[in-house]
């Protein structure tokens, strides 16, 4: 059964994610260049009246603020009064005032038409008025931006650029993502929310982003902290212990839904759009709408329950995620966000609304900063790019760049200098042509330091690079399997500082075996291979999917965790997993960063290869052994083989052997005696095939041939043979037969061991017949002891004898139906009068042709011996 | 040659832009609220429309006239004249008008047809097309002002209400419709409210002696007399011909119980003033008015005589003869010919009567004999017949119809405050409280009322000393 999914790491595709990524670019730069409009509305001079206006008045200007020491406040206007008219035309709106005031110059003396007490609720004649006078206001020059304001514009691009910070090394990291949209959020609120408005046409686009801000950021911050450190989950629809029943559907899809769903993000970022559009509705119709700070009293009930919320999900966090230093960070997060946002709650919101007064904000916005702070600390610490890099380096090569620089611009006021009376010097593109003359020198100055500063500041990785060079160079080279394997846990282990690294290997059999432990293997067919394939990169054993569905990869990852493995690498190759790198935790206590998975991977994959080499270079050597070996055998058999046949007055001799393998076990031979007109004829077959077969046919023929030399009775022969060759290898047995011709007395002495009985044709006998067997014919070997019997027969002329072993009668056809002995007798009795090798290749016809293409089962071995 | 593909779409969308452009000036040029052929005379005639907003007649007048000379045939213009003319031109204007007819688009059709509907002092046709006016053309302000003028004097506020409302979200700036909304609350005794809309009507045109003008008029009727004056004084200095700015001085100094500087005010004021019928004579008659009260025979007559002496339509003259026949009963009371005075004013009432009834027809109000009654009531006071007084005064202070501007207010106001003298010379003193007590509401203290007011005060004194012995 297959597998259900790798890792739980929330990524996307490629195809999709880059065009998502590229929608993300865009609302950052969008709300970055909001940002900065708004801090060029507030800082740059324009006319102004000194009134801070609440934002969604339409029957008049209310009077949010005065500006103290302000053209409104010096012309009597305080706060709560509302302004109807300014330059000689009724005002409504923000619009419209930011119309009028646009009409006027700094240092104009403008009247304002100026109710006492608020604005009309509707603007409808008829409704009740009140006191109004005509109040002349001298526009002054003033930028509306404060150390307040500054302030908050600071805390705001540290957000954004932390958060763009962490997305452009992450871009594919969905929680990455939504801490890049969080931090815009964070900046829009702080530039364009916690501004005083300005009555420009930039003002009511920046103010209504910063009040989208204000919606949009308490379902951000909830959804970052629901899926940051890890998503969130709940586990609540459990089987019953006691029934077995399932849980209730609705509580599944319950849990589903909670458990960070997609449906119940909608649902998140639709409620604060939903509660804001009522609100507006309803001022619409003429409702009165409790407003604070700016913004409907709703929307800061639902952005203090969000945030809430958020908080409770990181707290939750804090105190239940498994790993402790993950419990830390989110903890560190949790106190940072507490401590930032409640003084800016009571000191920013609640204090201004209720007593009217600006007095305290700046203290309520200063807590703040721990809020990016907290966060960017957590980054570090999760190691989620490795800032501490990233900000070293960028730091010192801007120092470095700037001292360059410097001494770059000494140099020119040197050359300056130097070149002041001369002609050259008093040109205009004196400097033009120093600068061309010192950039190179300049750059190759800059290049020549980069290695030593990397190699000062930044040595871990430094070493990095000449290990990752080392082990490159170790591997590559490397045939043999073990070294390979060696040396890579080891080195690993050295440059990552790690307590322990394992490898697995791929056997020749398809399973990964751990080196040095054969007993952990895991098998072809285990889905966790197949998971870290298609991985193709290091991956934390705690994100190896739980959805196992064989006991063998639940089996190796509970090993691999019991162990405190941290991060398993595959090695793989052309998509074959050459092996598996376990590896422990860093002796630091460090996680393992980007930089490390690069090297890893790195490794990974020259690893694979090397191993892949290894493991080809092993096939390729245990083939050419076998070859080797083969080749042996078949020379020495070949050669063990009578080359001539035997020239005997009266008698004519034909042989041959057809191996079933590259090397039979068959063999026929003559054994001459000097002193004796005798032959012995010996024809064998040992059990088994290819070279033990071989050998030992060997060994029984020289053991045969030295006993034949001092004993002439085969069955003496025999018995002496049987002992010995018994005493070589058990389970191996020979079957041979012996005969003795004596072409003097025209007899054949034999005995046989195991050998079918040779046939004889007989002129005028009728048709072939089987030599008479002697009373013992067990094959040599067998047993320690056997009582072999002589036989003997006399031979006339004409008499043909077919020695075979049984791989003649025993030749199957596809059906396994063997020649048999009559089959071979009769194809012997109709080639009975034809020269010997024409019976032979008769003979292996009628086989060839009983068999029908089947392959040779035995090895076929034959004599033929014709009295003449 | 050719031109990199950017640059030729460039090269369209700029043609194209210019051809919008054109398009639009070419529209915009002749799609003009008017028929007329000229620019001048356009120009001219909007110049005079916006002077006759800010109620500076004479340069009005000046305006259309030269906007007619420029295009003779330019009916707006022969209709912007007419209104700023004396009767007989209005006619002679308003016929030339109508002569084009065919040639002037509905809209200004339609203008025509009101102007002839006020010459025939047919109310109801004047409002009915000015409801056609604003139906179809909801921008058409002075259409809107008629209308609204229309729902004022009917009482129906909140229709009234609705249409300034229409009004100012057209225009949103109409100074215009805050003076008359600052009038109705000024009317209504609403000092505040008319005080807020008349200051936004100041503030939206600082530079118009009108503003000015109309918050001195409500300050005068509403007992502010030195702010009044300072107001209206305000008002001659950015126009010094402002000859309403003379007349509602003239109010704040009656007020005030300075006849002679009233007198001398109003006199002024009917100089200044552009037209004899309504403007001029109405003036003088104010002031003959005052002169009256004060018992000064002499001035009387001059005064008298003055108007006698001004030219007037002729188609005013049964009005006219009318006049002369009361102005000099009046002058008879004044001069203590008594039986004579309220022969003379019985004889007048048919004819005024029946003139009356002539210029109400087709309208909703009721005749309301103020001056009359007030004039005959004065003199049966004098006479002692008290009792033949006390109907007049009640017909004064009990008004058929609701009060259209300042001065019919003020009648009411006389009438109570003669009735509650002679209520309280009677006994009825709790009544006499109740009918100054109305009219303080309004203004606390009237001069020319003051003699009913300390009469009143004294009743009471005699009262309590009776009752204390």
């Amino acid at each position: 059964m297959e597998g259900v999914s790798g890792p739980s790491r929330p990524t996307d595709t490629q195809e999709g994610g880059s065009s998502l990524r590229g929608w993300f670019y865009v609302v950052g730069f969008l709300g970055l260049a909001i940002a900065v409009a708004s801090i060029a509305d507030m800082f740059s001079p324009r006319p102004y009246d000194g009134i801070v206006p609440m934002p969604y008045s339409r029957t008049g200007i209310e009077v949010r603020a005065a500006t103290p020491r302000g053209p409104a406040a010096r012309a009597g206007i305080p706060a709560g009064d509302c302004v109807l008219g300014i330059g000689n035309h009724l005002v409504n709106s923000i619009s419209d005032a930011s119309t009028e005031l646009r009409k006027h110059k700094v240092g104009d003396t403008v009247p304002y038409l100026v109710r006492r007490g608020p604005c009309p609720q509707t603007g409808r004649i008829g409704e009740p008025g009140g006191e109004v006078r005509i109040v002349p206001v001298q526009l002054s020059s003033e930028r509306l931006g404060g150390t307040t304001y500054l302030y908050a514009a600071i805390l705001g691009f540290l957000f954004f650029f932390i958060g763009l910070f962490v997305f452009r090394k992450r871009p594919e990291d969905r929680s990455a993502r939504i801490f890049f949209l969080l931090c815009v959020l964070f900046l829009l609120f702080f530039v364009c929310r916690l501004r005083p408005a300005s009555y420009w046409w930039i003002d009511v686009f920046v103010q209504n982003t910063g009040t989208v801000s204000l919606f949009l950021l308490p379902a951000v911050f909830l959804h970052f902290f629901l899926i940051f450190p890890r998503p969130k989950e709940f586990h609540f629809a459990h089987r019953d212990e006691w029934s077995g029943e399932e849980p209730p559907r609705w509580k599944t899809r319950l849990q589903t839904f909670l458990s960070a769903s997609p449906s119940l993000l909608y649902l998140l970022y639709a409620i604060p759009p939903v509660v804001f559009l009522y609100d507006v509705m309803r001022q619409l119709r003429g409702d009165r709408v409790s407003i604070l700070s700016g913004a409907p009293l709703s929307s800061w009930a639902l952005l203090g329950d969000y945030l809430i919320l958020g908080l409770a999900s990181l707290a939750h966090s804090a105190f239940t995620l498994p790993d402790a230093r993950e419990r830390r960070q989110a903890f560190h997060v949790f106190v940072g966000t507490i401590l930032g946002t409640i003084p800016y709650l009571f000191l920013g919101i609640i204090l201004p609304s209720a007593f009217n007064t600006d007095e305290y904000v700046f203290y309520g916005i200063v807590p703040m900063i721990l809020i990016p702070l907290t966060f960017a600390y957590a980054i570090v610490r999760f190691q989620m790019l490795n800032i501490q890099f990233v900000v070293r380096r960028t730091f010192l090569y801007a120092i470095t760049t700037a001292i360059l620089f410097g001494f770059y611009a000494i140099a020119i006021a040197a050359a300056n200098a130097l070149f002041k009376r001369s002609r050259p010097g008093s040109s205009a593109l004196f400097n033009f042509g120093f600068f061309l003359v010192v950039l190179p020198l300049f750059e190759f100055l800059r290049r020549r330091l980069q290695t030593p500063l990397d190699k000062l500041f930044f040595r871990d990785k430094f070493d990095y690079q000449t290990a990752l060079l080392e082990m490159s160079e170790a591997i590559t080279g490397e045939l043999d399997l073990g070294k390979i394997a060696d040396y890579l846990t080891a080195s690993i282990a050295g440059t990552l500082r790690i307590e322990k690294a394992s490898i697995w290997l791929r056997e020749r059999d398809g399973w990964l075996e751990r080196r040095g432990k054969r007993e952990d293997r895991v098998p072809p067919h285990a889905v966790v291979r197949r998971i870290l394939r298609q991985e193709g990169k290091p991956v934390r054993v705690e994100d190896l999917s739980v959805y196992f569905a064989d006991p063998e990869s639940e089996g190796f990852r509970a090993r691999l965790l019991e162990e405190g493995f941290r991060l398993v690498v595959p090695l793989a190759y052309r998509d074959r997993l050459m092996g598996i790198l376990a590896l422990k935790e860093k002796l630091s206590g460090e996680r393992f960063d980007r930089d490390d998975e690069a090297l890893l991977s790195t490794l990974a994959n020259q690893s694979a290869l090397a191993i892949e080499t290894a493991l080809l270079h092993d096939e390729m050597t245990r083939q050419a052994e076998l070859k080797r070996d083969l080749e042996i055998a078949r020379d020495i058999q070949t050669s063990l083989l009578p080359r001539s046949l035997p020239v005997v007055p009266g008698f004519s001799f034909f042989g041959g052997s057809l191996p079933a393998r590259v090397v039979g076990g068959d063999f026929y031979d003559f054994i001459p005696f000097d002193d004796d007109p005798r032959l012995g004829i010996v024809i064998g077959d040992v059990s088994g095939k290819s070279v033990p077969a071989s050998l030992l046919m060997v060994a029984s023929k020289e053991i045969v041939y030295s006993r034949a030399l001092t004993t002439r009775d085969p069955g003496l022969l025999f018995q002496e043979s049987n002992r010995r060759i018994y005493s070589i290898k058990r389970r191996m047995f020979v079957s041979l037969g012996y005969f003795l011709l004596d072409p003097d007395s025209m007899s054949l002495r034999y005995s046989i061991g195991g050998q079918p009985l040779p046939i004889l044709l007989r002129p005028g006998d009728g048709g072939p017949t089987f030599l008479e067997p002697p009373e013992n014919r067990l094959p040599l070997g067998a047993f320690r002891e056997v009582a072999y019997d002589t036989k003997e027969m006399f031979l006339r002329r004409g008499d043909l004898i077919f020695f075979y072993t049984d791989g003649f009668s025993e030749a199957m056809d596809p059906a396994m139906n063997p020649f048999g002995e009559d089959r071979l007798m009769t194809s012997l009795s109709t080639r009975q009068g034809a020269p010997l090798e024409d019976i032979a290749q008769g003979i292996l016809a009628d086989i060839r042709g009983h068999v029908s293409g089947a392959e040779q089962y035995d090895d076929m071995t034959f004599l033929f011996l014709r009295v003449e | 040659m050719r031109f990199p593909r950017a640059v030729r779409w460039a090269g369209v969308v700029l043609l194209l832009l210019a051809a919008g452009v054109a398009v639009a000036v070419v529209y915009t040029k002749n799609n003009r609220e008017v028929t007329t052929s000229s620019d001048e005379a356009y120009q001219a005639w909007r110049q005079g429309l916006e002077n006759e907003r800010r109620f500076y007649f004479k340069e009005a007048r000046v305006d259309f006239a030269r906007a007619l000379q420029l295009d003779p045939q330019f009916a707006m213009a022969m209709i912007g004249l007419a209104r700023n003319s004396e009767k007989p031109q209005q006619i002679a204007l308003t016929r030339r008008a109508s002569r084009e007819r065919n040639r002037l688009s509905e809209h200004e059709r339609l203008h025509v047809d009101m102007q002839q509907a006020m010459l025939d002092m047919d109310q109801k046709r004047y409002v009915e097309t000015a409801r056609k006016i604003h139906e179809k053309y909801p921008n058409d302000i002075r259409a809107a002002m008629v209308l609204a003028r229309q729902q004022i004097d009917t009482g129906k506020m909140d229709d009234a209400f609705q249409i300034f409302g229409e009004l100012l979200a057209v225009e949103p700036n109409n100074a215009d419709a805050y003076n008359q909304i600052g009038y109705y609350y000024g009317y209504r005794g609403d000092y505040d409210r008319a005080i807020e809309n008349l200051k936004k009507y100041q503030f939206m045109a600082p530079d118009q002696a009108n503003p000015y003008d109309s918050l001195g008029e409500i300050q005068a009727y509403s007992g502010r007399y030195d702010e009044a004056i300072a107001n209206c004084r305000k008002a001659l200095a950015l126009k010094s011909d402002f000859f309403e700015s003379f007349n509602h001085m003239g109010v704040a100094y009656e007020g005030k119980g300075e006849p002679a500087a009233a007198i001398e005010n109003y006199v002024r004021a009917s100089q200044e003033s552009a037209m004899y019928d309504g403007g001029r004579i109405e003036s003088l008659m104010r002031a003959f008015r005052v002169a009256v009260s004060a018992d000064d025979a002499a001035l009387a007559r001059q005064l008298m005589s003055k108007m006698g002496a001004m030219p007037h339509d002729k188609s005013f003259d049964e009005q006219y003869e009318i006049g002369k026949a009361f102005t000099a009963a009046m002058i008879a009371g004044a001069e203590g010919r008594l039986d004579e005075a309220e022969k003379g004013l019985l004889a007048v009432r048919p004819k005024w009567e029946a003139v009356a009834s002539k210029q109400l027809k087709g309208t909703t109000r009721k005749p309301y004999w103020a001056t009359w009654n007030f004039s005959l009531a004065r003199i049966r006071m004098k006479a002692g017949k008290v009792e033949e007084a006390i109907p007049l005064l009640e017909e004064m202070a009990n008004p058929p119809n609701r009060w259209a501007d300042f001065e019919s207010r003020r009648w009411v106001y006389e009438g109570r405050a003669m009735l509650a003298e002679v209520l309280a010379r009677k006994g009825d003193l709790d009544r006499a409280d109740k009918l100054l007590a109305e009219n303080h509401k309004w203004n606390p203290s009237w001069a020319p009322s003051r003699t009913a007011e300390l009469a009143v005060a004294q009743m009471h004194r005699e009262k309590v000393q009776a009752a204390s012995r």
